[in-house]
């Protein structure tokens, strides 16, 4: 008897100091949330545009419950303590994120983050990094044309002309650099104009623009080479 | 009457040879002068080809020229002139000879070594050995403005190599090139060669410029013997044919492996 008395006292001090033993005795009921999370007018706006945000949940309580939004940038327009509010881009495009908190009597259920992007009405910016202005090249050398772009939205592409002609393409990037391997030629000699030009991955396609002049020199190769 | 003879000439070698004791070695071209130097001239290598029909090697040549008649002896211009195909007569420039064109190869391919980013070509234009390399031209400025301010800091460096010429005629086709080398400024000369390049002065009608063709080089340059510091030397360089005698004759210190060109002067033939 006392045996199973110590027995059932050891048993209740291990679950005692066990944390979730108020969990396994009393589960708490917080709000459920729709599967679908937030859900948003638009995903894809201008800047200073209004959504409208909604979030679905249920309450295994009785009792109202709490809705907080949140937002990484922007303004909320009130009330922002229903299961929707009106949300106001921020002038300054790029990607941000709308979730909202539920809470009930026994806590609250975070939503994932809803992610929003708002179109950058400026253009990239452009950086010619290599060559430098009125760096020296002769005819035959191939150098690199390191330019680097950047957009609140991304960069679709960067093109480069060569003395107002196209002459490649590029929308492989690293770290935001887009090299161009060029061949110099004899129509090059003398002052030559290279500009970039990176269109931005958004709906005005917003373009922008660097240019640099390199000289490059006539040179005739050979001097005694074996035909 | 004899003792009286006897000592003054006694008394006047004393006197002679105390004062040439005092005497100051401040002569700033002396070898014993700890504080010697001399002027930098430099030396400019031009490969080019002047049968081509583009414009470069002209633009070239018409930079040179400018450069030249503005330094005049600290300008030295020598143009070695290249084939451009070794087994046909396209573009043979017509100031070339065959024999040349391996010992010119030779050095061209020896500076072009210390400079992958471009290949062997022509216009090809180095300051001083291969130390700067001026690879073709724009316009007929381009290579003057790349090249002047890098001879005028060359220029303005102290120089603490003498070299002096001498050509003696032996007949109306040899010449005997011999030159006295000395370190300044108690330097000593060590592992060095001279160069030895003959020039013929030309005119091209076509192109309406004065060239400075080398008729000949002497490759590889002359071994210089080690030179103490205070000391100097005579090279003999040899004596050397030719069918028409060159105008002028330059003569370089350069470093063992002919890359980097320390002095140079040359001797006007026809001033002999």
């Amino acid at each position: 008897m006392k045996k199973a008395f110590y027995f059932l006292n050891l048993i209740f001090l291990i679950f005692s100091a066990c944390q979730g033993v108020n969990d396994l005795f009393n589960p708490k009921h917080q709000p459920q949330l729709s599967e679908e999370g937030v859900v948003v007018s638009q995903d894809q706006v201008m800047p200073q545009d209004t959504i409208l945000a909604k979030i679905t949940a249920t309450n295994p309580l009785d009792g109202p419950l709490e809705f907080t939004w949140y937002a990484d940038g922007g303004n909320f327009m009130p009330p922002t303590d229903q299961d929707s509010v009106f949300w106001i881009a921020p002038v300054k495009g790029g990607l941000y994120h709308l979730w909202v908190t539920v809470g009930n009597s026994d806590g609250t259920t975070e939503s994932p983050k809803r992610q929003i992007l708002v179109v950058s009405t400026s253009k990239p910016v452009v950086n010619i990094l290599h060559p430098s202005e009125n760096a020296y090249f002769t005819v035959g050398q191939t150098i690199a044309v390191d330019v680097k772009a950047e957009h609140a939205n991304g960069i679709a592409l960067v093109n480069l002309y060569v003395n107002g002609r196209l002459q490649a393409k590029s929308d492989q990037a690293a770290n935001q650099i887009y090299t161009f391997q060029l061949t110099l030629d004899d129509g090059m000699v003398g002052k030559t104009v290279l500009k970039a030009e990176a269109i931005a991955r958004n709906q005005m396609a917003s373009k922008g623009t660097d240019s640099i002049t390199i000289l490059v020199g006539g040179i005739v190769a050979g001097g005694n080479e074996q035909r | 009457m004899v003792s009286r003879f006897i000592f003054s000439l006694v008394l006047l070698a004393f006197a002679f040879l105390t004062g040439c004791k005092n005497l100051e070695r401040d002569n700033p071209l002396d070898p014993e002068n700890e504080k010697s130097l001399t002027y930098s001239a430099v030396l400019v290598e031009a490969f080019v080809n002047t049968a081509h029909p583009s414009p470069y090697n002209r633009w070239a040549l018409e930079s040179l020229r400018n450069l030249q008649e503005k330094y005049y002896a600290d300008f030295i211009v020598c143009e070695y002139h290249r084939d451009l195909q070794v087994d046909t007569t396209v573009y043979d420039d017509p100031y070339n000879t065959p024999d040349n064109q391996t010992v010119f190869q030779l050095l061209q391919d020896r500076y072009v070594s210390q400079h992958n980013d471009v290949p062997r070509g022509v216009p090809d234009v180095y300051l001083n050995g291969a130390q700067y390399r001026f690879s073709g031209t724009y316009n007929a400025q381009s290579l003057r403005q790349q090249v002047e301010p890098l001879f005028l800091q060359q220029i303005s460096q102290e120089n603490y190599f003498a070299l002096q010429p001498e050509i003696t005629f032996i007949n109306d086709t040899t010449l005997q090139v011999k030159c006295l080398v000395a370190g300044l400024g108690m330097h000593v000369v060590e592992q060095k060669r001279l160069r030895v390049i003959f020039l013929k002065k030309e005119w091209d009608k076509a192109w309406g410029l004065h060239l400075n063709v080398v008729t000949k080089l002497v490759w590889p340059g002359i071994p210089v013997p080690d030179i103490k510091k205070g000391a100097y030397k005579t090279v003999d360089a040899g004596r050397f044919h030719f069918k028409d005698l060159p105008d002028r004759v330059v003569v370089a210190l350069v470093s063992d492996d002919e890359l980097t060109v320390y002095q140079t002067r040359y001797t006007d033939v026809g001033k002999q």
